[in-house]
């Protein structure tokens, strides 16, 4: 579902992402784990085609972000660390923008807006503008986005912040029956517990290289997630 | 005093970041941007300045041995504090009621008192910058055509500290009533706009019969003499102070100025907090399940940057104003053509041409005024990420922003068009000169700009009114918008108006302008495609 080859993306002199390489198969979802500044973002942003780079190819259900990138991008959705919206638009008129652009039906969409904003209780605040939400708000509004056209890879950069616990078991919830459903997720955190429940792979990245990747029983073993990721980190020092 | 510098100092520096464009050391663009800006404020700054002199010169001639120093003086005062209210009524509401660092200034060890005065500190010197820009002039010209004493001149140099705050006072008192009305209705943003328009309308009436209001204010100064005596009794003594030396007048004065800025200051002072922290949003609107309308993806993202333009007031009056006037022009040519005239101080028969020409050119003028795309790109800001993540070309969405223009401008350009053709009933030639050229040039205008903003983009804004009005792209967009019309007029008064009638040579340039799109919309397609692709980062 993706497949990320030998990615190398620099600002300037700096290399933010180093020869990072990494595939994730349809039905696995996959934690991404590093220290503020290690490359998360930068690799997310990659994937998603909304940052070019110079080296390396990434590979989405075998279309290639760098040739084209458009059918990368109908099949994956992404979701930033801090979800700005069109805040001049209302919750329900961003999601029929969405909708629109993904040439989602009107009897399709209308199913699919109803069904996630109730899930996530948001239905009743869909005719406010975003501009009124809050933190929270947004981020549910997003995973709202997000879900409508059914992807099947989604990209998230720290999903959990700013969710409420209940929004949060239930994106959870979500995730797990999406890779059910055959999709692939490929989600960034700092909740080392999180990933370690949730998660059947793990890619760790310092300082743009990736200095592990592979299923859970093989990254942690018997110890914790936590555990093994500061023997990592020390291993890499 | 230890808190109220930093807090002053960063609410300062916010303030002019809303001006003028930041300067990075290593960013040789920013250095030309802000060389660019220097020059043209210096260019506003003497044509301002020298045309106030001049004013104030004849002025001081006048009223000065007529025995009416005092009523010089007075119109001096009331000026500055026009000019202040007029030229700080926005950014008062916008630092004192609708700032949105409020709350992390408040989490700060420092009392709501500091961060209210930091606020009002920063505004009073915007406006003493407008007092000096008013009466410097006004002094330097009083003393060149007559005298002062040394009282007169300690007193003019105290008035000059003073009044700024009267208009200060005023202008909190305004903007705390649009503040309460702004906040409690929905579709405020037509009311905010109606009320920009309103001050812009004032300020342009005012302008354009400043050389009657100075006829006048000469060959009847006794009779305004007295009614200022009657109605500005404060600006009364004000004059008296400074040419008489005289000092309870200046006392008089002094009471009176401070009066308003006290009260209101004391009064905000109170409430500040209360003002800074309470969210006084809309009414919730509740949601009703409704059917959601499909569009294709090219029109979704057109109603999109529809959206966008039509939910800020200042991106309408700075991008659409143009739009705006192509009606209401074309209406006035059609039914009182003589106030067009007086407003570009012309008569009809100072021109060669006829009715449909001037419409035409007008209608051009105004084409080249349409600014909307040149803020389109830095508009998106942060949310630039949601456009790069869609399935979408980034040529369509570059043609969104292109079409959203040519939609919000070229609807009032053709029914003014279609108005002054009615009226006018031109040839066949006149027809497409006044039709065609300026829808062309309201479409090159949007190429333009979208091109501009791609090469000077500013996505990190805090307030949308940054890259609306102060964008670089803006600026630059205004002067390709002069040189489209510029360029084509010379040729035509210089070369070509001995081998081509007018109606010809403005059909000939619409067709040259639609020739400057197609090659505009090629760029877009390839490296502007690029250069967007390129900003995600």
């Amino acid at each position: 579902m993706l497949r990320i080859e030998h990615l190398t993306k620099s600002y300037g002199a700096k290399k933010a992402v180093d020869d990072l390489s990494l595939q994730i198969n349809p039905g696995e979802i996959c934690g991404f784990i590093g220290h503020n500044g290690a490359g998360k973002t930068t690799t997310i942003k990659c994937v998603c085609g909304i940052l070019q780079f110079e080296e390396g190819e990434i590979y989405v259900s075998g279309h290639s972000v760098k040739k084209d990138p458009i059918a990368c991008k109908r099949e994956l959705a992404y979701i930033p660390d801090n979800p700005d919206l069109y805040e001049f638009l209302s919750g329900i008129k961003y999601l029929n923008f969405i909708a629109d652009v993904f040439g989602i039906g009107e009897k399709e969409r209308a199913e699919r807006i109803h069904r996630y904003a109730d899930l996530f209780e948001l239905t009743s605040d869909l005719a406010q503008p975003i501009s009124a939400y809050s933190h929270g708000m947004k981020q549910k509004l997003a995973l709202i986005s997000a879900l409508i056209h059914n992807p099947k890879l989604i990209i998230l950069d720290e999903p959990f912040v700013g969710l409420d616990p209940t929004a949060s078991f239930k994106l959870k919830q979500t995730m797990r029956e999406m890779c059910n459903e055959g999709a692939a997720i490929f989600f960034s955190t700092h909740v080392l517990e999180v990933a370690e429940k949730l998660c059947d792979k793990v890619a760790v990245i310092k300082r743009g290289r990736l200095i592990a990747f592979g299923t859970m029983e093989e990254i942690k073993g018997d110890e914790s997630l936590e555990s093994a990721f500061f023997e990592l980190e020390e291993q890499n020092g | 005093m230890g808190s109220f510098r930093p807090v002053f100092y960063v609410t300062f520096r916010s303030l002019i970041a809303t001006m003028f464009p930041r300067y990075r050391r290593s960013d040789p663009q920013s250095k030309r941007r802000v060389i660019l800006y220097a020059l043209l404020f210096a260019y506003v700054f003497i044509t301002i300045v020298g045309g106030e002199a001049a004013l104030f010169y004849s002025l001081a001639k006048s009223l000065g041995p007529a025995g009416y120093g005092w009523l010089y003086f007075a119109l001096v005062g009331a000026l500055v504090i026009a000019l202040c209210i007029v030229g700080e009524l926005f950014l008062t509401h916008a630092q004192l009621f609708a700032a949105k660092d409020n709350e992390q200034l408040l989490s700060l060890p420092v009392r709501p008192g500091v961060v209210l005065f930091a606020r009002i500190a920063s505004l009073l010197v915007l406006d003493y910058i407008f007092t000096l820009i008013v009466a410097a002039p006004a002094a330097v010209m009083w003393i060149a055509a007559n005298s002062i004493g040394a009282a007169g001149a300690v007193f003019l140099v105290l008035a000059v500290i003073m009044l700024p705050l009267p208009a200060m006072g005023v202008s909190i008192l305004i903007a705390w009533i649009l503040s309460a009305v702004f906040s409690r209705l929905r579709g405020s943003n037509i009311l905010k706009l109606l009320v920009y328009l309103l001050f812009f309308a004032a300020y342009f009436y005012v302008v354009s019969n400043l050389n009657e209001y100075i006829r006048t204010l000469i060959s009847r100064g006794a009779e305004i003499a007295e009614a200022f005596r009657r109605g500005a009794f404060p600006l009364y003594h004000l004059g008296l102070a400074v040419t008489e030396g005289d000092a309870v007048s200046f006392f008089i004065f002094a009471v009176c100025a401070l009066a308003p800025f006290v009260i209101m200051t004391a009064l905000l002072s109170s409430r500040f907090l209360k003002i800074a922290t309470t969210n006084r949003g809309a009414r919730k609107v509740a949601y009703r399940q409704k059917r959601l309308k499909a569009s294709g993806a090219r029109t979704a993202f057109v109603k999109k940057e529809l959206r966008l333009f039509f939910s800020i007031p200042a991106y309408i009056l700075n991008g659409g104003l143009g739009a705006l006037f192509s009606i209401v022009v074309a209406v006035l040519l059609v039914v009182r053509r003589d106030i067009v005239f007086q407003m570009f101080q012309t008569s009809p028969d100072a021109l060669p041409f006829g009715a449909p020409t001037v419409a035409a050119l007008m209608l051009c003028l105004f084409s080249a005024l349409s600014l909307v795309s040149a803020a389109s790109v830095s508009i998106e800001g942060n949310t630039l990420w949601i456009a790069r993540s869609l399935p979408v070309s980034t040529y369509d969405i570059l043609l969104a922003k292109v079409a959203s223009h040519s939609l919000v401008c070229g609807v009032p350009t053709l029914i003014g068009a279609i108005i002054c053709a009615v009226a006018f009933g031109p040839g066949i030639i006149g027809l497409l000169a006044l039709i065609i050229t300026p829808l062309a040039l309201v479409v090159t205008m949007g190429f333009a700009g979208v091109v501009i903003n791609l090469r000077h983009p500013r996505l990190d804004w805090v307030n949308p009114v940054q890259p609306v009005k102060q964008g670089a792209a803006v600026l630059i967009s205004m002067l390709a918008g002069a040189a489209l019309i510029l360029v084509p007029g010379m040729l035509y008064v210089f070369l070509l108006h001995r081998i081509m009638d007018v109606d010809f040579m403005i059909f000939l340039t619409g067709v040259v302008y639609i020739g400057i799109s197609i090659l505009l919309a090629m760029h877009l397609k390839d490296k502007g495609a690029r250069l967007y692709e390129g900003l995600g980062g």
